[in-house]
């Protein structure tokens, strides 16, 4: 046999490795929706932020950090004839830890028991606001997409939340929170939640590089603000993980932030300002960067990374008329510059990811 | 089947074992890449702020020793992922919280090279690493200049006031062993009645200079603690106590001209902090200036605990 030249052989391999041997051809994937009545799953949503606070001088600079993590539980109570369904979500559980400089929260649902308080009063309080957010029911109607067209009882449940808190106190306390309710109506939440479903890629058949794009918009009335968004998504490939055969979604988003109309106040009450109607805010956005991992057959997000930069600036502006002496003074120029990941896993049987995160000891390559 | 046989006809030849190493590598790094990737951009972005928010959290629990060595391997490994210099800056800070000064400034310096936009910020930091050591009249006089050239700069401002205060505490430790090294050498004046206690006078007055300076600083932060203290009953190990001021309560009777008395309490709340005051029950709202001056004699009080309690616990058993 003829012995082949070594550069011929290195020339080979490089070839083969670099995948311009024959080619596969390319798999077409089916992306599906399948709901089933009763089906039930469970997803843990983690937002880490890390960053620093620079206040006002001569008030020095402060470091951040704050991890909040969701356990949403869904479940499938009605498969429409087009393919659409209405789903059940709750919040089984949420914790939340912080620190602003020496200052720490730390709280978790599953822990917290409000007949023992932990000692710590700003952990006991936080404890008492969120708490009641596990207790909520809201329903979502999913068009054939897997697109949410109708949010119900958002709104209510929010209203026993803070009933729960309390309204008592003085006008400027009482408007505020009137304010803060009358945010959280099941129109704004539905266009919350379509802009959290961007990911889904719908239905129909794919290809391995395919991309597609999605405008969402969303608001924050409370600050004034309305964000535009424009994400481009990418279908990288199919992956065998656990088990399950997964399509490899890649994402890129960016996010302008503009100032919003201000809703008109709560019905019923004196005039007053409220904290919302004083607070100055501009928000900057960066790129976000992150894959989905999808299971295409059932419809289901199994796993989701994605990081962003941004930068917020709040102000109160003073008021004259206010009873508080600091908020007659106002609050200049805070900023904060953070950097947000946000991380999604579906929860199996056992309370633990189906794909297991990436081993937070060891170093990426 | 071509590449079996090549492989075959080529296992046995050293450049053939190389070349198989250099597949097997570019088959894990490039061609199963497509279906497995190990690490990617967004999981090295997603593992770099796991990382560097634990490192923020543990310099925030004042555990900068803790933080530093994560900071480090970010800094080596990831230092391109840094985009807002945010591990840099926390690497420099962990550094002059743990008073290795040479090497913060060095690493600040190394920021401001890396990230200009920033270069503000560490200006701040460099000064503040400045207040930690000898007040010299040329800090002095570069914070002085600062102020002039920038009238509005609230933190300069700040920064020059806390050094001259740190330089009037040096010399009025200075006068006070001045003072007492005059009464020493002279038991004459000594014993007038109007210079016994003088020496003890002027030392108190820098004790309690050097009290406040440790409160303030113990409060708003400094480059070895920079950490804003929100609440004044937040306190951490790294302050130098023996004994934690838990409760404090004083109670005067007054007597006024037309023979009435009445009763007066001052109360440092263990909780939240707060100091009320209250006259026969009834709470006497104090302006924040009157506050700071009760707050100062409880302080003085509270060292003066201190030092009686470590007395008793050092001191000879006491005899039965």
């Amino acid at each position: 046999m003829r012995r082949l030249p070594t550069t011929g052989l290195w020339a080979l391999l490089l070839a083969f490795a670099l995948g311009s041997g024959p080619a596969a051809p390319a798999e077409r994937v089916e992306f599906r929706l399948a709901y089933r009545v009763g089906a039930t799953t469970t997803h843990r949503v983690v937002t880490e932020t890390v960053g620093t606070m620079k206040f006002p001088d001569p008030i020095p600079e402060q470091k951040f950090t704050q991890r909040f993590e969701q356990d949403l539980v869904q479940k499938c109570v009605r498969v429409a004839p087009d393919g659409g369904a209405v789903v059940e979500v709750r919040m089984a559980r949420v914790a939340m830890r912080m620190t602003v400089g020496s200052l720490r929260v730390d709280f978790d649902s599953a822990a917290f028991d409000p007949a023992s308080p932990s000692g710590d009063p700003r952990s006991d309080a936080l404890g008492k606001l969120l708490v009641p957010l596990t207790e909520l029911t809201w329903t979502i109607t999913l068009d054939a997409a897997g697109q949410p067209t109708r949010i119900e009882g958002l709104a209510q449940a929010f209203d026993k939340v803070i009933e729960s808190i309390g309204t008592d106190g003085p006008l400027f306390a009482r408007r505020t929170i009137e304010q803060l309710r009358s945010f959280f109506n099941d129109e704004a939440m539905a266009e919350q939640m379509r802009s959290c479903y961007r990911i889904a890629p719908g239905t129909g058949v794919r290809s391995p590089g395919d991309t597609w794009e999605r405008a969402w918009e969303m608001k924050i009335p409370m600050f004034n603000l309305a964000v535009t968004g424009r994400g481009e998504y990418r279908f990288v490939g199919m992956e065998d993980i656990r088990g399950r055969r997964l399509a490899r979604i890649r994402m890129s988003e960016t996010a302008r932030v503009t100032p919003g109309q201000k809703p008109p106040g709560p019905a019923g009450l004196p005039n007053a300002p409220s904290l919302f109607d004083q607070m100055e805010m501009t928000l900057e956005m960066g790129e976000g960067e992150g894959y989905a991992l999808w299971d295409p057959a059932s419809g289901e997000l199994v796993q989701q990374r994605q990081t962003q930069r941004m930068t917020m600036r709040i102000g109160i502006r003073p008021d004259p008329r206010a009873s508080d002496e600091s908020l007659r003074r106002g609050l200049s120029g805070m900023e904060a510059r953070l950097r947000t990941a946000v991380r999604v896993d579906l929860l199996g049987p056992d309370g633990q990811p189906v794909v297991p995160p990436l081993d937070t000891a060891t170093r990426p390559r | 089947m071509v590449r079996q046989r090549i492989l075959s006809r080529y296992l046995p030849t050293r450049p053939v074992l190389l070349a198989a190493g250099a597949w097997v590598a570019l088959s894990g790094g490039l061609g199963v890449w497509a279906q497995s990737p190990p690490a990617d951009r967004v999981d090295r972005l997603d593992w770099f702020l796991r990382q560097s928010a634990r490192a923020t959290e543990l310099f925030n629990a004042s555990r900068p020793d803790e933080a530093l060595p994560i900071l480090q391997q970010l800094s080596a490994t990831c230092a391109d992922l840094d985009d807002d210099g945010h591990v840099a800056i926390t690497l420099a800070d962990c550094l002059a919280a743990l008073g290795r000064d040479a090497e913060a400034r060095s690493a600040y310096e190394a920021v401001r090279a890396a990230h200009p936009e920033l270069s503000a910020r560490i200006s701040e930091k460099v000064a503040e690493l400045e207040l930690a050591g000898p007040i010299t009249d040329g800090l002095l006089n570069r914070l002085r200049e600062t102020v002039r050239r920038e009238p509005g700069n609230a933190g300069a401002r700040w920064r020059l006031a806390r050094a001259l205060q740190k330089r009037a505490k040096i010399l009025l430790d200075e006068a006070a062993r001045a003072f007492q090294a005059v009464m020493a050498s002279d038991p004459t004046v000594a014993s007038l009645p109007a210079i016994a206690g003088y020496a003890a006078n002027v030392q108190e007055l820098a004790d309690d200079l050097g009290a406040m300076i440790r409160r303030m600083e113990d409060r708003w932060g400094w480059a070895r603690r920079p950490l804003l203290r929100l609440r004044e009953c937040e306190r951490d190990s790294d302050v130098d106590r023996t004994v934690w001021l838990g409760r404090f309560r004083a109670e005067w009777r007054t007597r006024l001209a037309e023979g009435t008395y009445h009763r007066v309490e001052i109360r440092l709340d263990e909780d939240t902090g707060e100091i009320g005051l209250a006259v026969e029950g009834k709470a006497i709202k104090l302006a924040p200036g009157q506050e700071a001056q009760v707050r100062r004699h409880i302080e003085r009080i509270h060292a003066l605990l201190d030092e009686a309690i470590q007395e008793v616990r050092t001191g000879p058993e006491p005899q039965p």
